[in-house]
């Protein structure tokens, strides 16, 4: 340590920041772990009282939009990826790929309001007028599929304020050096844990039954 | 810091932007391979394979994306008790759900 110290000082200089910083969110990412961890337990318990219920209610979810809103979030992953990797010296290009994930991000929000349009539509909303009230469970699937998917929305929603504040300050010529690069760092981990969010409600939510 | 024209530091910048782009390839293709997988009937399996699947493309998130490769022992020591602490909760939930075979929740009664 103290002899790294002596040969590059300015880089030790920044790093317990840098640590500090990526410690800190990655303790609150561990903390929305059991968040939503516990929202996964509910959800095999209530699917092991209820697998008939559970099939039936997942084969009217709609596999396509919820495939291609998993393939924009994996992509908009690596586009923060790319973002934080451009960050510490090259802001433009940070910020160039840091508006394509506002713009995946956003694309995101925008299938999953055609999804819930669609299944009030259908009379899927839990409610007096569901569509499926005669299935056992099915309804309980519905209603933790709002919950969760509800959360999860309002989690990238403000991955996307965050995104579109760092890449708006990076193109005024703010977040400039490490102490910048650390915060887009910070932002990128959360992005990718809310993706990783969505990467397990994926099976839960469109591949309960074997679909055709 | 490193100054920018650091050819060590350039090439490890050009590592680590091929490496994401391996790792986004790699997801896509385990989205597809899930897709693909939805279509047989393999009774338990499907959730078995799906759930075996998001594991691994999380694992890749993680590990790439957020550099976990990289990461200091504090952070991945975090991550890890994160996890831990997820799994001995959902477990000892599983270990309550599975012996009240004869004391059946509210609903399955």
């Amino acid at each position: 340590m103290s002899s790294a110290a002596a040969t590059r000082p300015a880089a030790t200089a920044e790093a317990p920041r840098t640590d500090a910083a990526q410690l800190g969110m990655w303790i609150f990412l561990a903390g929305e772990m059991l968040f939503f961890g516990a929202l996964a337990v509910v959800y095999f318990v209530a699917r092991r009282h209820a697998p008939d219920g559970f099939a039936a209610a997942s084969g009217r979810t709609d596999l396509w939009l919820g495939t291609l809103n998993t393939a924009v979030l994996l992509s908009s992953s690596f586009a923060v990826a790319l973002a934080a990797e451009a960050s510490t010296r090259k802001p433009a290009k940070a910020a160039r790929w840091l508006w394509l994930a506002v713009a995946l991000g956003l694309t995101f929000l925008l299938v999953k309001g055609i999804e819930y349009r669609d299944e009030w539509r259908e009379q899927l909303f839990p409610g007096p007028a569901f569509a499926l009230a005669s299935i056992g469970g099915a309804e309980l699937f519905f209603t933790w599929y709002f919950v969760v998917t509800g959360l999860h929305a309002l989690h990238l929603a403000i991955g996307i304020g965050l995104c579109a504040g760092f890449a708006r300050a990076l193109q005024r010529g703010g977040l400039r050096g490490d102490a910048g690069a650390t915060r887009v760092h910070v932002a990128a981990l959360y992005w990718h844990f809310v993706d990783v969010v969505w990467i397990v409600w994926y099976p839960l939510i469109y591949l309960v039954a074997p679909r055709r | 810091m490193n100054r920018p024209s650091d050819p060590e530091e350039a090439r490890g910048q050009r590592r680590r932007r091929r490496r994401y782009l391996v790792a986004w390839l790699a997801l896509l293709a385990l989205l597809v391979l899930t897709v693909l997988l939805a279509g047989l009937h393999l009774g338990r399996g499907n959730l078995v394979m799906s759930l075996v699947i998001a594991a691994a493309k999380a694992a890749i998130v993680g590990w790439v994306f957020m550099a976990l490769s990289e990461a200091p022992a504090l952070l991945r020591i975090v991550a890890a008790t994160g996890l831990a602490a997820l799994l001995v909760l959902s477990g000892l939930s599983a270990v309550d759900l599975g012996t009240r075979l004869d004391e059946p929740a509210m609903w399955s009664r």
